[in-house]
Parts: C-alpha cells; sequence; structure tokens
C-alpha cells in the first residue's frame, strides 16, 4: 500500500513529509536511490530548480518517485514559467499521477548559479494556489472548462521567522483564502519565536482550515547551517544552534538529537498537523529520526 | 453619476476610440504622457498599466524585482532587507509599515488579480475610463474580501485577563 498524503490528512494522525533534490545529471539513479531513504513517511517533496540551480525537472523526478511506490509532491515555483506553462504543468503532473502540489513564488535567480537569467514571476505564489484552485473546480484562468479538472491537494509555504509578524499572518491568510489545503513552514530552530508565529495563526482561526507542517532540517555539520544562514533566501538560524554543532564531539549525533528534540516540541504545539523533514544532503538519516522521534 | 451610467459612458469611450485608431493612439499617448508625469516622481510608478497603488498605500508595489503584487515573499533578510538587493529595503515591508499608518491594513488582506500584461506600458486611468480595468477602491470599508484582522487582538484581550 502506498502512504499518501491524502490517507494521512483524512486519518488525522501527525504527517511527516520529506524532501528530495533531483539530480543535477540525467541520471535516474540517484532520485530511485534517494527514494528507499522515504519509505517511513506519508509523502516527499520534489523540489524545483531549488535556489535558482538547474536539476532534472521537478514532475520528471516525480515520476521516477511515483513508480517507486511513493506519493510525491510537486514543488512548483512561478520564477522560471508564465501562466500557460504553469497551467499546463499542472494538466501533465496530474496527468502522470501526481496528487500533491506545492506553489511557491520562488527564489529569485540571483540567489543561483545562472543569475543572468530572465526572471518571468508572471503570477505570484498566492495567485498560483488560487489559479490551481480554479483548475481543480474545472476552470482554467481564462474561464475555459476543463473537461478532466486535475485532482491533487494545494500547498503553499510560510516563512514565521521573517518580519513583520502581521504582514506574514495577512500572507498566510491570503494562502489560505485563495484554497491551500497544507502549508509547509521553514525550517524551524527557534522554537519560542515559531509558538508566536502559531498564536497569531491559532487566533485567525487557520489551524482549523488547513494543515500545518512545520519545517525540520536536520544537519550534521555547523559548516552546512553557516552556508545556509548566509546563502538561502528565507533560512534563519541562531548563532547558538551553529555553537552546539560546532561544540559537539559527533556533530551526526547531535544533529540526530537536535532534529529529535525540535519535533517533540513543535508536535506538542497546538495547531500544528505535522512536521516536514528536510534532511538537505543527508537524505538516509530520514528512517532514524522518523524512528527515534517516534513518528 | 451612477453605475450604470459610468459603465454606459465607458463603453461609449471604449467604441468611441476603437473605432478611430489615429485619435486613440493620439488619447493614449497623451493620457500616459500625464500619468507618467505624475506617478513617475510621486511613486516611482513601473508602468504596469494596471495599477493597485491603492491597495498598496500608494508605494508602487511593482518596485519589487519579483513584482509581487501579494507580498512579500518569504526570501527577506533580517531586518527587512530585499532576498534580491540585500543593500535594499524589501518595498513590501514599506507597503506594511505605510497600510499601518494610514488604516489601510485590511487593504493588504484582499487578494489582488494577476497582472494583465497586455495593459502593460497603457494609461491605467484611460483604462479605468474605458471600462478595461477596475476603478481604484479608496475607502478601505469597500473591498471585497476582506480578513477580520481584528479577530487577533480581540481573542489576545480574551485571554489577558
Amino acid at each position: 500500500m502506498v502512504r499518501t498524503l491524502k490517507d494521512a490528512i483524512d486519518s488525522g494522525r501527525f504527517i511527516v513529509t520529506g524532501e528530495l533534490g533531483p539530480a543535477l545529471g540525467a541520471s535516474p539513479s540517484l532520485v530511485r536511490k534517494k527514494a528507499e531513504h522515504f519509505r517511513g513517511v506519508d509523502t516527499v517533496n520534489v523540489t524545483d530548480n531549488q535556489t535558482g540551480i538547474v536539476r532534472q525537472s521537478s514532475i520528471a523526478a516525480a515520476k521516477l518517485l511515483l513508480d517507486e511506490g511513493l506519493d510525491p509532491i510537486v514543488q512548483m515555483t512561478c520564477r522560471d514559467r508564465n501562466r500557460i506553462a504553469l497551467q499546463s504543468d499542472i494538466l501533465g503532473a496530474s496527468a502522470l499521477g501526481v496528487r500533491n502540489l506545492l506553489l511557491l513564488t520562488g527564489d529569485h535567480m540571483v540567489m543561483g548559479n545562472q543569475p543572468d537569467a530572465r526572471p518571468v514571476f508572471d503570477l505570484d505564489s498566492i495567485q498560483l494556489i488560487s489559479v490551481a484552485r480554479g483548475m481543480r473546480d474545472g476552470r482554467l484562468m481564462n474561464g475555459d472548462e476543463i473537461k478532466r479538472p486535475p485532482d491533487a491537494l494545494l500547498g503553499g509555504a510560510a516563512n514565521p521567522f521573517a518580519e513583520p509578524m502581521g504582514l506574514r499572518l495577512v500572507r498566510i491568510a491570503k494562502k489560505v483564502g485563495a484554497g491551500a489545503d497544507f502549508i509547509q513552514t521553514q525550517a524551524v530552530f527557534d522554537v519560542a519565536r515559531f509558538r508566536r508565529w502559531m498564536d497569531g495563526v491559532r487566533d485567525l482561526g487557520l489551524h482549523t482550515k488547513v494543515k500545518i507542517l512545520a519545517g525540520v532540517l536536520p544537519t550534521r555539520s555547523a559548516k552546512a547551517l553557516e552556508y545556509m544562514k548566509n546563502e538561502v533566501s528565507g533560512m534563519t538560524v541562531p548563532d547558538d544552534i551553529i555553537r552546539r554543532l560546532e561544540g559537539a564531539e559527533d556533530p551526526a549525533e547531535e544533529g540526530v538529537r537536535l532534529a529529535c528534540e525540535l519535533i517533540r516540541e513543535l508536535r506538542d504545539i497546538d495547531g500544528v498537523s505535522g512536521v516536514h523533514l528536510m534532511p538537505v544532503m543527508w537524505e538516509k538519516i530520514t528512517p532514524r529520526i522518523v524512528e527515534e522521534a517516534g513518528l | 453619476m451612477s453605475e450604470r451610467e459610468v459603465s454606459r459612458f465607458s463603453g461609449w469611450l471604449d467604441g468611441f476610440l476603437s473605432s478611430r485608431p489615429s485619435l486613440e493612439r493620439c488619447v493614449s499617448g497623451f493620457g500616459l504622457l500625464l500619468e507618467n508625469a505624475i506617478k513617475i516622481p510621486l511613486f516611482r510608478c513601473q508602468r504596469c498599466g494596471d495599477c493597485i497603488l491603492s491597495h498598496t498605500a500608494f508605494i508602487c508595489s511593482q518596485r519589487c524585482p519579483k513584482r509581487l503584487r501579494n507580498g512579500a515573499c518569504g526570501g527577506t533578510r533580517p531586518g527587512g532587507h530585499c532576498e534580491v538587493y540585500p543593500e535594499k529595503r524589501c518595498i513590501w515591508y514599506a507597503i506594511h509599515a505605510r497600510s499601518r499608518l494610514l488604516g489601510r491594513v485590511p487593504m493588504l488582506t484582499e487578494m489582488l488579480a494577476v497582472h494583465r500584461w497586455d495593459l502593460e506600458h497603457t494609461s491605467t486611468w484611460l483604462n479605468v475610463f474605458r471600462g478595461r480595468k477596475e476603478a481604484p477602491t479608496w475607502r478601505v470599508g469597500r473591498i471585497a474580501h476582506r480578513l477580520d484582522l481584528d479577530v487577533a487582538k480581540r481573542a489576545r484581550q480574551e485571554r489577558e485577563p
């Protein structure tokens, strides 16, 4: 039996999602190999040329995962495609059997290795969620009817650590209003700050309308965290976390302990429906974290 | 003027101009010139032709490198600096700050429609008069899909005795 996000949401159990980046080359074996590490989670995000670095297309990699018996979430960004291409890809992904989409604005290309590319940003993430919702209800953007509408759960992202909080809450409320079914957050390291954001989310009653999956980024290296803090957009890593990993005798063990601690704390927060594991460059640790955190 | 009269006028104007291509070129050119002369110095207008200034506290949101209409994106750096140009402040932070100052935060809660690229570099004012685009919303109370953000404040007050 394939574990799917839809089943997890319907059953009401604590949801666990993973994330993997498609290969830089044309070989299908990397994605297939990484897929083995995600057997124990409900669904796996497939990133869409994250940080603006060219990789296999997220839909193609998702098809490889479908063939392996996993239920992928295809990430779609507005950076590289206009509205015609986005709608076409939603239809195409659905035809291949993709049942979950994460709709994002996308990192700007200046963060990547081809900053001279033309930025598209024809839609923004909120508009894209609303377009996908319309398509699910049987209409293209221009109002034309779709004979067989795509059937997919729609997700959005949220960054609880960016200021100002008021604007962040407006954004997530708009995403829910546009038709999102689930929200995956940026990696949480500062739980106190995340709690304050969740207070706002609960005040608006959003946690009852949408599944909120808190991001957890297991890592074994202080250097990688330092890199993410400085080079990856939207990432906030407190210095004491970096020092904790730096000072550890066995950084890998410390990384596992840290991730499990975070998961336990996040799980206890009212309104959090699951966690989203992002083991960047460390996919093979996922089964251990799932087991040790009791997920 | 009632709403019906307005729509009749814009229908007539649109038909009148559409059937006279050389007059249309002349009027559009003049409209654009006038609009640019006012909006570029005042708002650093980016001439999208599908203006949403009334929703963004009269700061042009199209200065955002991603041209977001429902910002801010998740990539902003600490202190509210832009993901793309770290030395610049995020334009959406400025929009949020001024919206608070002017009591226009509810305007930000309305999902703004996609940019109509076929209107780019045309006069928004003329587009409104011709009925090609909705008129701006001046009064906060008039927006269609507002979210009750005061809920947050009230709920917090109830919790704290």
